[in-house]
């Protein structure tokens, strides 16, 4: 197993102009609205954002697991092939082979009918037409890889014989069988006890230098991020509105929704008694979009021009962007 | 042909496995569960005596004896069960009525099972537009009124107890089939059936692998209602002279005659009756433990 990181500047994963429109009864709605972005080998990229803005639904477009009543556009590239719209037969063969999903609730995620062995083997007889033997023995050498103690033993255990940390770690040694390039983790840790929490993030770097796979981390707990992200972005109303290095956003944010983000976060050693702070307002109706900037309704720094024309993101320095037309924040 | 990854002798092997690996499991976790195995013991036991016991006796089905008419069980005579009220034996009677009750009720059932689950399942896990078109097939076949579709049968292909067969296994694959599409749209909703979506899983196996395994509960339970429920319906078409036809004889016909004679033949009524609800028994205890088994969350 390679154990050294190679981030190598190519892109591995590309995403261009991605849009998500969902058909309902008698409207349509947008939920992703352009959303680019470049993952390179081996790299950890945090995709940020509230409920409903749209980062766990450009993960769904990218393996083609929309709705039915869901349309996307644009392009995604994966190791230098077009997978957006192509024919269901195809994209099985990148799915849990090329590109692979941890899901949020590890309690849900796994047949509780199937031995885990059956569960594990299932995805390398199929992508790598092993024998049962190697998809076995494949699949123990993943278990020992996430640290499952007894993992001998442990394979031949029902998933409701695990917690819900080890059935994490069992789902996270699934995605990684076929050592796919990406792996997109949906809120891999909200279900999970703080202190698990914490684990399952160290694991997912220790794997990602090991096995050199390039990480999409969805998430709304900006902790999360710090822990495992060189990278992020910052998603609001179906779109970026911010990305950069982690360093740049977390200490020189230049968009005043991501700086109310940090804001909220609670910090220990804040007096007892305080208030948790909160960014006031809701995220906003994909349905009415407001014309301008969609954070704009929300915001502190909220000028006249906001509200009439919507910002494009806008290089701040080096690959550090934002789509915001007030100056006075970052540095 | 093109060979793809897994070979078609692989995957199959496999699938072998994944059965062997389940069924083998619930069996180690139905032996622990003493009524279901006493009942296995005891449909083990009637399946045998209605395979094997007309032989053990001297009557046949049809032999009409004049000197034992409406007779009371007896040793001495060789009517171990009594005879009725043409003198026809009744032990021969019941255990062979029990070969018809019984292959109506089992081969009926299979039917019902393998249509009704794949259909119910396809249904289901496609769903949309395709999902609706195949129950509202579902529902035309279910308006049909069964009587009509009965004698419809009989009139066409003329009087045949296979045909009490195909028609009993045609009605009740409709019941199974939105049972099965009903947990299905449930099944797909959980997170590990998008899990197999996401790993690259196609449709056919996610519904073979993760759908069926599933529904096995359910289905199971299902099933050791459906058993009495045909072997009685088989009986109500006896009644009405659509089913098996004298001198050939089932469970239903039996009771019928018995019911009849109750006050003045109660063993007419009585063994006949007694077979039935003895079997009846042993499925439902069966169809109990075979649930427990086949969830592995009951240990």
């Amino acid at each position: 197993m390679p154990s050294i990181l190679k981030t190598s500047d190519s892109p591995i994963l590309k995403v261009r102009d991605l849009r998500v429109r969902f058909n309902l009864a008698h409207h349509s709605l947008e939920a992703i609205r352009g959303v680019s972005f470049d993952v390179r080998r081996g790299e950890a990229l945090g995709i940020v954002g509230e409920s409903g803005s749209g980062k766990s639904q450009t993960m769904m477009a990218m393996l083609g697991l929309l709705a039915a009543n869901g349309v996307a556009s644009g392009e995604v590239w994966l190791e230098d092939r077009q997978i957006l719209g192509i024919r269901e037969r195809d994209l099985n063969t990148i799915r849990g082979n090329r590109m692979a999903v941890v899901f949020q609730d590890p309690m849900s995620s796994l047949n509780p009918y199937l031995r885990i062995e059956k569960q594990m083997t299932e995805t390398l007889r199929l992508h790598k037409g092993m024998s049962v033997a190697s998809a076995r023995k494949r699949a123990l050498e993943m278990l020992e890889a996430v640290k499952i103690p007894g993992a001998r033993q442990r394979i031949r255990c029902y998933p409701h014989e695990f917690s819900g940390g080890m059935r994490q770690r069992v789902m996270i040694a699934m995605a990684l069988l076929c050592e796919p390039a990406v792996l997109v983790a949906d809120e891999p840790t909200t279900a999970l006890d703080v202190t698990v929490q914490a684990q399952i993030i160290y694991l997912l770097d220790d794997l990602r230098r090991d096995f050199n796979t390039a990480i999409i981390l969805i998430t709304h707990d900006m902790g999360v991020v710090a822990g495992l992200c060189e990278r992020v972005l910052v998603m609001y109303g179906g779109r970026v509105i911010e990305k950069g290095q982690a360093e740049d956003l977390f200490y020189r944010s230049h968009h005043p929704y991501t700086a109310a983000l940090l804001n909220a976060m609670p910090k220990v050693d804040e007096a007892c008694g305080e208030r948790l702070k909160v960014i006031p307002g809701s995220p906003p109706d994909l349905q009415h979009l407001p014309s301008g900037c969609p954070f704009a309704p929300r915001c502190e720094y909220v000028m006249a021009r906001c509200l009439e024309e919507e910002p494009g993101l806008e290089t701040v320095t080096g690959d550090h962007a934002r789509a915001c037309f007030y100056d006075g924040l970052g540095g | 042909m093109s060979a793809a990854p897994p070979g078609r002798m692989e995957v199959e092997q496999e699938l072998e496995d994944v059965r062997q690996g389940l069924w083998l499991d619930a069996w180690r976790r139905l032996r622990a569960n003493r009524a279901t195995v006493v009942s296995l013991g005891v449909l083990g036991v009637v399946i045998l005596l209605v395979l094997f016991g007309p032989w053990l006796s001297r009557y046949s089905v049809a032999f009409t004896d004049w000197d034992h008419i409406s007779m009371a069980p007896s040793l001495a005579s060789g009517h171990w069960f009594g005879t009725d009220y043409v003198g026809r034996d009744l032990f021969v009677r019941t255990l062979a009525g029990g070969r018809i009750s019984l292959a109506i009720g089992i081969a009926a059932t299979g039917v019902s099972l393998l249509v009704g689950i794949s259909y119910g399942a396809m249904a289901g896990f496609m769903g949309g537009r395709i999902d609706n078109i195949m129950m509202r097939v579902v529902d035309i076949l279910y308006a049909l009124p069964f009587m009509f579709f009965v004698i419809l049968l009989m009139v066409v292909f003329g009087r045949n107890i296979i045909l009490v067969f195909v028609a009993i296994g045609a009605v009740n694959w409709l019941d199974m089939a939105r049972i099965v599409r009903g947990q299905t749209l449930s099944l797909k909703q959980r997170e590990f059936i998008e899990a197999a979506r996401a790993s690259g899983v196609s449709s056919i196996t996610i519904v073979r692998r993760h759908i069926i395994p599933n529904l096995l509960g359910v289905v199971v339970i299902y099933v050791t209602l459906t058993i009495p429920q045909v072997i009685l319906v088989e009986s109500f078409l006896g009644f009405l002279g659509l089913g098996v036809q004298e001198p050939n004889a089932s469970w239903g016909a039996l009771i019928n005659d018995g019911a009849q004679e109750m006050e003045t033949a109660p063993w007419m009524l009585i063994f006949p009756a007694l077979f039935l609800g003895l079997t009846l028994f042993c499925f439902n205890f069966i169809g109990d433990g075979l649930r427990d088994a086949l969830d592995p969350k009951d240990l």
